[in-house]
């Protein structure tokens, strides 16, 4: 009997070690049978009338990078008249599955951004493959440009479009990181409009350029950031790294380097007119002089840096209010401090033309570098 | 308290986070979820500790046990075959769901009835399991899963891109009556506890609710279903995550592991919670299996000396799972879950209770009676 009950064992055994082998007649296509999406840029169409011009950055696979002959990546393009279709179109182009789990960046022309978002972003947040961890940004010429230029300091087998915003190569302040989730957050949100970077090349065509950003407002005309905004914005909002200021007084020019930067701010209504408290500490050295400096005298500069920071600060901010955007999220924070009731953000509407703002800048100087 | 009770209870609570639930609360967001989750909250605890101690009272015996030895068969065969039903139910949910999940995120080109037939292998092997191993199987699973999915948590309460703004505004909506929808899906997250109409045969020895054991429980469900419909809005956006249907998914993927092994974590997530869903699985199919049984045992279809009723309801959980997944679509699975949220759900809770309340009754007049002779 118990010799039986062994067979009868060993064949079940058997049988389920037999079904490992129709495993491999399951719906997974091999890597050799993949093409690799790394990006996507969108264009108007030329062609085809109220669609788009749709681009690939696609990864070939070699056995060896060192022994490939021709360049790792390969452009394709199509013009159809919604950006699904024209990814389908294009699947006919090449001999492989294209998968799109890799792409790290979505580009597109800053024409599209006046037209209705919905008919073409709508795809990237739609299909399950795409990362919401994307970036999206916005291109300087045109979408196709961008995504094909090969600057100079690309490695082989690297992309350098990525190491600009994904925090783990360059950190600059100028350069702003939009993720897919956070456009789409804002954009089908109120209170807080989305801020892109934009994406442009070099006079020579060697490198990128990322310096600028732009402003979306939905059913508002975009509005455009110069690189010192940017910067002074993405400081505040992003706590960026590495933001620098220069002061220049009686002969002496001064750079100082902030590190740590803090900010806060209230929205008030009843006291006196609606205000907005903003409060900033920036924390850092002086990075170069061109003068010896008194470490006695490092509350003087702290006050003439404070005064002028605090001045541009609010210039960007009228600004931003002149052209009714909201990148920082006052809208959001208003609707974020007051008990939920209807017509919130009407109310905010009409509030926010009108605000005034109050910026005081406490900037601290710990020591004038590794020098006096 | 005993350990496995609170295993028992919070696996039920974790699998729904990338369930329908969150859908649900964020569905019912402008019109007070948060009220309806604090209501279910403090439902649940009350409901954890009276089931425990009625559940008590009879130590060692599953419901089937305890209705047929003092109540009426003609109230305990209805009552049990009813029960069985919505195990069954909250069991197939949890598969269709997660096949749906498979198929959207995982393999896009596999079969329908492969990944049915994949879970259903596995969750077959469990449910046949005896009672007590199933408690010890979740205990291993819960430990090896739960660091991964408190991680991703963490992960993402940390992260600089969450925007507290919109939690707030969720947390605003405090002045919105409570909303019905909302509670009984939290409801359902929180009464895992149910599970001890079969499981309680293995605590044979179960203690009284504990302040410590329930204490624990509180503080996990708080933290749980504030998650479950906090953290997707922080990142999705109060508004704007409305029209998503699988809005944990979205969430973590949003969460970036700049120099993790991977630094998309939503694989590790899917994956943290397919173990969390099978085990559920398996819970409530066993529960439900065994409620079957008790209803409707097959003295004559034997093999040899085996009785067949057992796997003969396993082929028929097979096939309805296999027909209703391959029919139900996503928006058809969410308007089912509302309904039986709504309804099956809060009749389920009452007959329990009842059942149990006059089951004691009878339990303490047969006692009156032993002791008159």
């Amino acid at each position: 009997m118990a010799g039986k009950q062994k067979i009868l064992k060993g064949s079940i055994v058997f049988i389920l070690l037999l079904s490992l082998l129709i495993q491999a007649g399951c719906a997974f296509k091999d890597i050799d049978k993949r093409v690799f999406v790394l990006g996507f840029g969108i264009d108007p169409s030329e062609q085809v009338r109220n669609g788009f011009r749709v681009t690939l950055k696609l990864a070939k696979q070699v056995g060896d990078i060192k022994q490939s002959t021709s360049p790792p990546y390969l452009y394709i393009s199509h013009d159809a008249e919604s950006v699904a279709e024209a990814i389908h179109e294009m699947e006919t182009r090449v001999d492989k599955v294209l998968d799109f789990g890799h792409s790290k960046i979505i580009v597109m022309h800053k024409e599209l951004l006046t037209k209705d978002l919905d008919t073409f972003m709508d795809f990237f947040t739609r299909r399950g493959d795409i990362q919401m961890i994307s970036y999206v940004a916005v291109a300087d010429k045109t979408a196709e440009e961008i995504i094909s230029f090969e600057p100079t300091t690309e490695a082989p087998a690297s992309i350098a479009l990525y190491n600009y915003f994904d925090n783990t190569g360059t950190e600059s302040p100028f350069v702003v990181t939009t993720f897919l989730f956070e456009f789409r957050r804002e954009v089908l949100g109120e209170g807080h409009d989305t801020i892109m970077p934009i994406i442009g090349t070099d006079e020579e065509n060697h490198d990128f350029v990322i310096d600028k950003s732009i402003v979306l407002k939905r059913g508002a005309p975009p509005v455009e950031l110069t690189p010192e905004e940017t910067k002074y914005f993405n400081s505040l909002m992003n706590k960026a790294y590495g933001f620098s200021y220069k002061i220049k007084e009686d002969g002496l020019i001064m750079v100082l380097n902030f590190d740590e930067i803090r900010m806060s701010y209230k929205i008030l209504l009843n006291d006196g007119d609606p205000r907005i408290d903003m409060k900033i500490t920036k924390v850092g050295v002086v990075g170069e002089s061109n003068k010896r400096l008194n470490s006695k005298q490092i509350e003087k500069y702290n006050k003439i840096a404070g005064k002028e920071i605090g001045k541009t600060v609010t210039d960007l901010l009228i600004k931003l209010q002149e052209n009714d955007v909201n990148p920082f999220g006052f809208g959001l924070r208003y609707r974020a401090t007051r008990l939920s009731k209807k017509g919130i953000m009407e109310e905010w509407k009409r509030i926010y033309p009108d605000i005034k703002f109050n910026v005081k800048v406490n900037i601290e100087l710990k020591s004038t570098g590794a020098v006096e | 308290m005993n350990r496995f009770l609170i295993y028992l209870i919070l696996i039920n609570t974790l699998t729904n986070m990338v369930s329908i639930t969150p859908r649900i609360l964020i569905a019912g967001g402008d019109t007070g979820t948060i009220l309806g989750m604090a209501l279910a909250i403090t439902t649940g605890i009350v409901l954890t500790y009276f089931l425990v101690i009625l559940f008590s009272r009879f130590p060692g015996q599953g419901l089937p046990e305890i209705l047929k030895a003092y109540t009426p068969k003609w109230f305990a065969f209805p009552v049990l075959l009813f029960m069985a039903a919505a195990w069954y139910v909250a069991g197939l949910f949890t598969l269709m769901i997660y096949t749906f999940i498979i198929l959207r995120f995982l393999t896009p080109e596999m079969s329908i009835y492969t990944i049915v037939l994949t879970f259903a292998l596995v969750v077959t092997y469990g449910v046949l399991m005896a009672t007590r191993n199933i408690l010890y199987m979740s205990e291993v699973i819960f430990i090896l899963v739960v660091p991964f999915i408190v991680f991703v948590q963490m992960k993402g309460y940390l992260d600089p891109s969450l925007n507290w703004d919109y939690i707030r505004i969720a947390l605003m909506q405090v002045n919105q009556l409570p909303d019905y929808g909302a509670f009984t899906s939290s409801l359902f997250i929180v009464i895992g506890t149910a599970n001890l109409v079969i499981f309680n045969r293995a605590f044979t020895t179960l203690k009284k609710p504990t302040l410590k054991g329930m204490a624990i429980l509180t503080v996990a469900f708080m933290y749980i279903l504030a998650t479950t419909y906090l953290l997707p809005i922080g990142f999705g956006g109060f508004d704007s995550l409305e029209n998503a249907l699988y809005p944990w998914i979205m969430t973590s993927d949003s969460i970036r592991m700049k120099f993790g092994i991977v630094e998309r974590i939503v694989f590790i997530f899917i994956g943290s919670f397919l173990a969390l869903g099978v085990v559920s699985m398996i819970i409530h199919w066993h529960v439900s299996i065994h409620l079957f049984s008790s209803v409707f045992q097959f003295k004559r279809l034997k093999w040899k000396s085996y009785n067949l009723t057992l796997p003969l309801f396993i082929v028929f959980f097979w096939i309805v799972a296999m027909t209703l997944t391959k029919r139900m679509t996503v928006e058809g699975l969410y308007r089912t879950i509302e309904m039986y949220d709504d309804f099956v759900l809060p009749a389920m809770l009452i007959l329990l209770v009842g059942s149990l309340l006059l089951a004691k009754k009878g339990a303490s007049s047969k006692w009156r009676e032993n002791k008159k002779y």
